[in-house]
């Protein structure tokens, strides 16, 4: 978290969060899956949210880009009430997410992928009358994009003949894609090889310091490297909401959490 | 998706040539045939870029169709109004239906899609069934052709009047290749294949469908308002759903998600049509001549011979193949 990145990015001083979820509660029927959570990401911080498997990590990241709408609670992008936008509002507002299941456009080739998200990034998606080809500004951002990711070697190949660490890794590229305020991650590294997710975690080191990051990871040793802080989820509550090495050292978390590892 | 098919052109280009070929020196038969078959062609294209492009299985494409055969005969007949206007109101008449019916069908999709269209195309088939003011049942008769006696040709003539259809649908199969070509048409690809994930990478899903919808309305509405000059009467028959199921197997056994091949399933769908149903026909072939009388058996058979040798309609197959033959 630095105040410099704040201010480089313009959005005001880090009294303003760029991401404001304030008391956000769900429930799927008689399940309470998330219970008044409130997460507050200052302009360019990197921020883990860990919990057991069933803690409603997912469903609050749903909740925020949109997918669900909460049954109470409110969610604020630079100070914007979007609690009633759709997921699309939300990404044109800024507004990226990965999935924890990759959600590529599969029949078509990496190209195809990273062209589709770079036109809706420039806004051309509705021009229906000058060829897509003849857009190379779309074009041009989405090869330099597959060279910045390391996919440019794989620009011309079906998604589908991908290996699952590629594949994974598009994932991310595609959100990157929309130039995003803010970044969702889902489990990035879900089903990577350790060499993999040594790869996933450079990646993410790598991506600019201005960008907001929200991870998802089941890995703790991922975010303890890349988190400034960390949100601990259990049963849908805040457990804990700190520094790495503030969670790493307390006995609750180790108790309910990596104690069950 | 764009790019990556090396027959369209090709295979158009062939089209065209067929087309020119029939037509010069044809008889009064032939021409109806051909007009008949620009026409459907001109519908399947237009179906073709909800079902093959956006992924919208509409079974009500006839709705159009009959609004824009109605509107052109209205405004015709009882209006007076020359065929050009005419055929631009039936044009905006299809695009309004489509845009009032389009804002409640594209909320579902899949098989409550095809359900909702279903209904959109019977209840316009009842209203004009129903409604006096269209003569009922019996619908309308006395709908002009247009009048190019300003360039010295009669489109009374089939002749003319086929080469005028023909000259349409290449000109909306330009329009539709433009559409499907550009990041509009990137975008319905994009959508068919992977709706969540187009959604929040910010995509206005619904405003695309809805444009898609009323676009593929439109130029339904304008190959109605062709029906309706071509046989010179309009009957509810057109909106029938039947009609919208034709015009959907056209695009199947045409090949999905390609133009030509929904032109080519247009033509392959009505030139069955004729010759299955002629006794010459079977006679030429040395079978007894009474199969005429079971052309829609035999046109049966065919298309299940077609789904099972063809899954991706005969342009599909024709590309396969000719993917195959360049590897080998």
């Amino acid at each position: 978290m630095s105040t410099t990145t704040a201010h480089a990015r313009g959005h005001g001083s880090t009294d303003t969060p760029i991401l404001h979820a304030e008391a956000i509660t769900h429930t799927f029927g008689s399940l309470l899956v998330t219970d008044s959570v409130t997460l507050e990401l200052a302009p360019g911080e990197r921020h883990g949210l860990i919990g057991p498997n069933g803690a409603g990590k997912t469903t609050l990241f749903n909740i925020i880009a949109g997918e669900i709408v909460p049954d109470s609670g409110s969610v604020h992008l630079g100070g914007v009430d979007v609690t009633r936008l759709k997921p699309d509002r939300r990404a044109r507002l800024g507004l990226a997410r990965s999935f924890q299941h990759n959600n590529l456009f599969t029949d078509l080739t990496v190209r195809e992928n990273l062209s589709i998200a770079g036109a809706i990034a420039h806004r051309v998606g509705h021009v229906a009358w000058r060829a897509f080809a003849r857009h190379r500004e779309v074009h041009a951002s989405a090869e330099s994009l597959a060279v910045a990711l390391g996919l440019e070697e794989v620009l011309d190949t079906v998604v589908r003949h991908l290996s699952y660490g590629t594949q994974r890794q598009l994932e991310i590229a595609l959100a990157l894609a929309l130039d995003p305020m803010i970044l969702l991650l889902d489990e990035p590294t879900a089903g990577m090889s350790p060499e993999e997710t040594a790869a996933m975690k450079a990646m993410i080191a790598a991506l600019p310091a201005s960008l907001t990051l929200l991870v998802i990871e089941h890995d703790m040793e991922v975010l303890f490297d890349l988190a400034d802080r960390i949100t601990v989820l259990d049963y849908g509550k805040v457990l804990l909401q700190g520094t790495p090495r503030e969670v790493r050292d307390s006995d609750v978390v180790r108790s309910r959490y990596l104690g069950m590892q | 998706m764009i790019g990556r098919d090396p027959l369209h052109l090709p295979v158009a280009a062939a089209l065209v040539i067929a087309a020119g070929v029939a037509w010069y020196g044809g008889d009064f038969f032939r021409h109806e045939v051909l007009a008949e078959i620009a026409i459907y062609a001109i519908l399947a294209m237009s179906l073709d870029l909800l079902v093959g492009y956006a992924g919208l299985v509409s079974l009500g494409h006839a709705a159009f169709f009959a609004a824009g055969a109605y509107a052109t005969a209205a405004c015709t007949v009882f209006f007076g109004w020359p065929v050009s206007a005419a055929t631009v109101a039936a044009v905006g008449c299809a695009a309004a239906l489509a845009a009032v019916a389009g804002v409640f069908v594209i909320r579902v999709s899949g098989v409550f899609f095809i359900m909702i269209t279903l209904a959109l195309g019977q209840m316009v088939y009842a209203y004009f069934f129903k409604a006096s003011e269209f003569g009922k049942d019996d619908g309308m008769a006395g709908i002009p052709r247009p009048d190019l006696s300003m360039i010295g040709l009669d489109a009374t003539d089939p002749q003319v009047f086929s080469a005028l259809t023909l000259i349409a649908a290449f000109g909306v199969w330009a329009l539709l290749r433009t559409v499907v070509g550009s990041p509009f048409g990137a975008m319905l690809v994009a959508i068919h294949r992977n709706e969540s994930r187009v959604r929040a990478l910010g995509c206005p899903v619904p405003r695309y469908k809805l444009a898609a919808f009323v676009l593929a309305g439109a130029i339904g509405g304008f190959a109605g308002s062709l029906i309706a000059q071509h046989s010179g009467f309009v009957s509810p028959d057109l909106g029938f759903w039947t009609v919208s199921g034709e015009v959907l197997i056209m695009v199947i056994i045409g090949g999905m998600g390609s133009l030509v091949g929904a032109a080519l399933g247009a033509v392959v769908m009505v030139l069955l049509r004729h010759e299955l149903s002629h006794r010459a026909f079977w006679e030429a072939i040395g079978l007894p001549a009474d199969l005429a009388s079971y052309w829609q058996f035999v046109m049966g058979l065919i298309f299940i011979a077609i789904v099972l040798l063809a899954g991706d309609g005969l342009y599909g197959r024709l590309l396969t193949t000719w993917r195959r033959l360049r590897r080998s």
